[in-house]
């Protein structure tokens, strides 16, 4: 019902029109929930994305960028979406960047890539955190700035480099806080919980054996191999140029343009005799858990109007994004609950959606996630996430959002989700329609 | 308005030059057609509370001389109806699109009130089916899940399914003069016109700014045919050289829900819109609109021309009324609008501009 009312808003919505103000309140109020228009529809104010493209994965301290600093990976990701979509850099107005690790969420030595990427000094530039979605909310940022009418033109990105970032839990990374206040009280302190744990916590409360996680490793492996034999992420994938230090210390330059996640024999008996990396009679291995890894990408977002005015390729329309709160010591069930409330805002249903980016955080989680939401299999991940491609923090959503549109021009799907679970407790998933024919 | 010079006379239906109204009670029209057989006989498909909850009625009905109107048949359906097609092969039946996906073929002669077959492949709302014109052998339908099907009424599965428009399909309409053509129109803002035998459509026509509602051939000219938005607009397109429209007819103050091309005159097309009102236009002139007709209270959804009577047109409201004039008598009085039903809520007491 909610669908045939909506369509009918839809059919109302007159721009400019005198006779306008005469709509029904009611249906007016459904049209307005799409706040990003409703999707199959076409207007000059929906939010388009013109190029999404992202640095290859490389293996934290071990990989291609280990003696990368994070400002070179940022500066890749701008000049390969720059490159890609022809787009004048003065056009940029601002430039949101997600990233977890670095002090201050990185955000001098970002500014500073923009400028090194040849975006003139009058883009505003702005870094935030909002942990693993932080790419993620970076795009949704700048479009939230786009339909408001903030902005026109603006990019949203992610980079990590864990490489430089120290791990996770390390505690000589934690700021000032009043612990004693916190551990007091029985939820603000599950937001300390290591995230290991709440792995380990989704999958004893909700019955996610070690087998389906090991299973959903294995799979994501074999699909990530078979995406890198059939060439498909070539098309993402902006080239970087590095030097690195061998054993023996003598540099030299390469060219990182391949993800080093994935692995050729990740077999169930092999992941099998891993041990359990967090808790004693645990289920969470390194093998079933996302890897440690480096990376940078970004989206160049605008309005429709502009995007017809520049003449720029239009790929995609954003339609909509959600994030949603969850007990922070199961922050792994985060996509079960942005999901559904991102698909109920834009009027769809999960099984109208053709593509689900779920990030493999832990494969107790995203399996957990894919299950309750009653998503088929072969809708999720199709080249592979978290766990065979790796997740660079702050890196990931936006680097989601690169992999999705690839797979809408290769397989010709409509609609796409992008969506991860989040530390202290949350979920989020935007809904992406694909324009390319 | 007056009859403008240029508008053909001649024989008028109903006779006596008046006005024949059918009531729908609690039932609100979304199309009506007239039969290819008998001169007269109109198929109207119709939802309860405005086809957003609720049952469907598929109606026939007669209009007779002197203005009446009686309803001769009807079957009901458990889903709201949205758009209805004689069989061109058989004066006897008729299909209808409904909500929840399928289309049903009802036969006059049958003594029960279920349809003769059901068919049921779309996975969202069914909004359109028109039945082939010339080899009268088969029929499309197209649904607000995006894909266009073409059926044989023998065979129980879709012969084609067509999936390329990027959002719901709202119309189709075969060629007139074609036998393998069709034309359908899609809330992508496109219109394409696919030739059956072939694996994708032949063209893709960015019509308009805005979700396209109606499409329809000229039966005169093969290569033109017309589209209406919910941009307000009309546009006449020559397949041939697509870029830009021939013509653009604005002039609703809302979307345009339906329009058809005259059989009788090659520039007249008629269009209903949200604006509650049915429009004439002639594209030949520069001043394009030639009559327009406010005899509705709510959304105008359905339209038809008469094949036997050159200047008569049914129209169907959400109003719960079935119109039939003869427009070179002018504009018909405006109909009183049915009461508003006590207890539902004001989304269900109807949604159009007040």
């Amino acid at each position: 019902m909610a669908n045939r009312l909506e369509k009918l808003a839809a059919h109302l919505q007159v721009a400019g029109s005198a006779n306008g103000a005469g709509v029904d309140a009611q249906l007016t109020s459904m049209e307005q929930k799409k706040i990003f228009g409703a999707v199959g529809s076409q207007s000059d104010d929906d939010v388009v994305i013109v190029s999404a493209k992202r640095t290859a994965i490389a293996r934290a301290r071990k990989g291609g960028f280990k003696d990368t600093t994070p400002d070179t990976l940022l500066k890749n990701a701008f000049e390969g979406v720059l490159a890609d979509s022809k787009l004048d850099p003065k056009e940029i107005q601002d430039i949101v960047v997600g990233n977890v690790q670095m002090s201050g969420a990185y955000s001098m030595p970002g500014r500073a890539a923009a400028v090194l990427a040849g975006i003139p000094e009058s883009a505003g530039f702005v870094a935030m955190n909002r942990q693993c979605s932080s790419g993620l909310e970076a795009v949704a940022t700048i479009a939230s700035k786009i339909k408001s009418g903030v902005i026109e033109v603006g990019i949203g990105a992610g980079v990590e480099s864990m490489s430089n970032g120290g791990s996770p839990g390390d505690v000589s990374n934690m700021p000032p806080m009043d612990l004693n206040s916190i551990f007091q009280h029985p939820v603000a302190s599950q937001a300390l919980t290591p995230m290991g744990i709440t792995s380990e916590n989704v999958a004893a409360k909700f019955g996610i054996t070690r087998e389906e996680q090991d299973q959903m490793a294995v799979d994501s492996h074999a699909k990530a191999l078979k995406a890198q034999e059939q060439g498909w992420l070539k098309d993402e994938i902006i080239p970087v140029t590095v030097t690195v230090e061998d054993a023996d210390g003598n540099e030299k330059e390469v060219v990182i343009d391949k993800d080093e996640g994935p692995r050729a024999g990740t077999t169930m008996e092999k992941l099998a005799k891993l041990k359990p990396a967090f808790k004693e009679g645990g289920s969470t291995t390194a093998g079933n858990a996302s890897q440690v890894s480096d990376g940078a990408a970004a989206v160049i977002l605008m309005s429709r109007r502009k995007a017809k005015e520049l003449g720029m390729p239009i790929k995609a329309v954003f339609r909509g994004y959600k994030v949603v709160g969850v007990p922070a010591a199961i922050m792994g069930i985060g996509p079960a609950a942005a999901i559904p409330a991102c698909l109920e805002s834009t009027g769809v249903s999960v099984s109208d959606v053709d593509v689900y980016e779920i990030n493999e955080a832990f494969a107790s989680q995203a399996t957990y996630c894919v299950k309750k939401l009653g998503i088929p299999m072969n809708k999720v991940n199709p080249v592979g996430s978290g766990i065979s491609l790796g997740h660079p923090l702050g890196c990931t959503g936006a680097r989601q959002v690169a992999t999705l549109l690839n797979t809408f021009k290769r397989e010709h799907k409509k609609l796409g989700v992008v969506s991860m679970c989040i530390g202290t407790g949350m979920g989020a998933a935007a809904l992406i329609e694909n324009e390319q024919q | 308005m007056a009859i403008m010079p240029g508008m053909p006379g001649g024989p008028g239906a109903p006779a006596g030059g008046g006005v024949a109204l059918l009531r729908t009670e609690g039932f609100n029209n979304y199309a009506a057609e007239f039969s290819p057989f008998h001169d007269g006989l109109i198929a109207v498909a119709s939802s309860q509370y405005f086809g957003i909850v609720g049952n469907g009625r598929q109606y026939v009905a007669r209009v007779g001389p002197g203005g009446s109107a009686q309803i001769v048949r009807h079957f009901d359906t458990q889903d709201g109806l949205y758009d209805c097609s004689w069989n061109e092969a058989n004066e006897n039946q008729l299909a209808s699109a409904s909500g929840d996906g399928s289309i049903k073929l009802w036969d006059l002669n049958s003594t029960d009130g279920f349809p003769i077959r059901n068919f049921k492949e779309h996975t969202q709302e069914c909004a359109s089916v028109d039945w082939n014109l010339v080899t009268k052998a088969s029929f499309v339908s197209a649904s607000w899940d995006g894909t266009i099907k073409l059926w044989d009424p023998n065979a129980p599965m879709a012969v084609r399914t067509f999936a390329e428009h990027m959002g719901s399909v709202y119309n189709c309409q075969w060629s007139p003069r074609h036998p393998n053509l069709c034309i359908s129109c899609s809330a992508d803002s496109t219109v394409k016109v696919f030739d059956i035998n072939q694996p994708h459509s032949a063209t893709t026509v960015h019509a308009h700014e805005n979700e396209v509602l109606t499409v329809d051939w000229n039966k005169y000219n093969e290569f033109l045919f017309a589209s209406g938005s919910v941009d307000r607009t009309i546009r006449v397109f020559d397949v041939r050289n697509p870029q830009k429209p021939i013509s653009v007819l604005a002039g609703h103050d809302f979307a345009v829900r339906r329009l058809k091309f005259s059989p009788h005159d090659a520039n007249l097309i008629a269009s209903s819109s949200y604006d509650m009102s049915v429009n004439l236009w002639r594209m030949d002139r520069e001043d394009a609109l030639v009559m327009r007709c406010q005899q509705h209270s709510e959304f105008v959804m359905g339209l038809d021309f008469s094949l036997f009577r050159p200047n008569t047109i049914v129209s169907a409201s959400w109003d719960e009324h079935v119109c039939v004039f003869d427009y070179t008598q002018g504009p018909p009085p405006r109909i009183p609008p049915p009461p508003k039903r006590p207890g539902l809520p004001p989304t269900l007491q109807g949604g159009g501009p007040r």
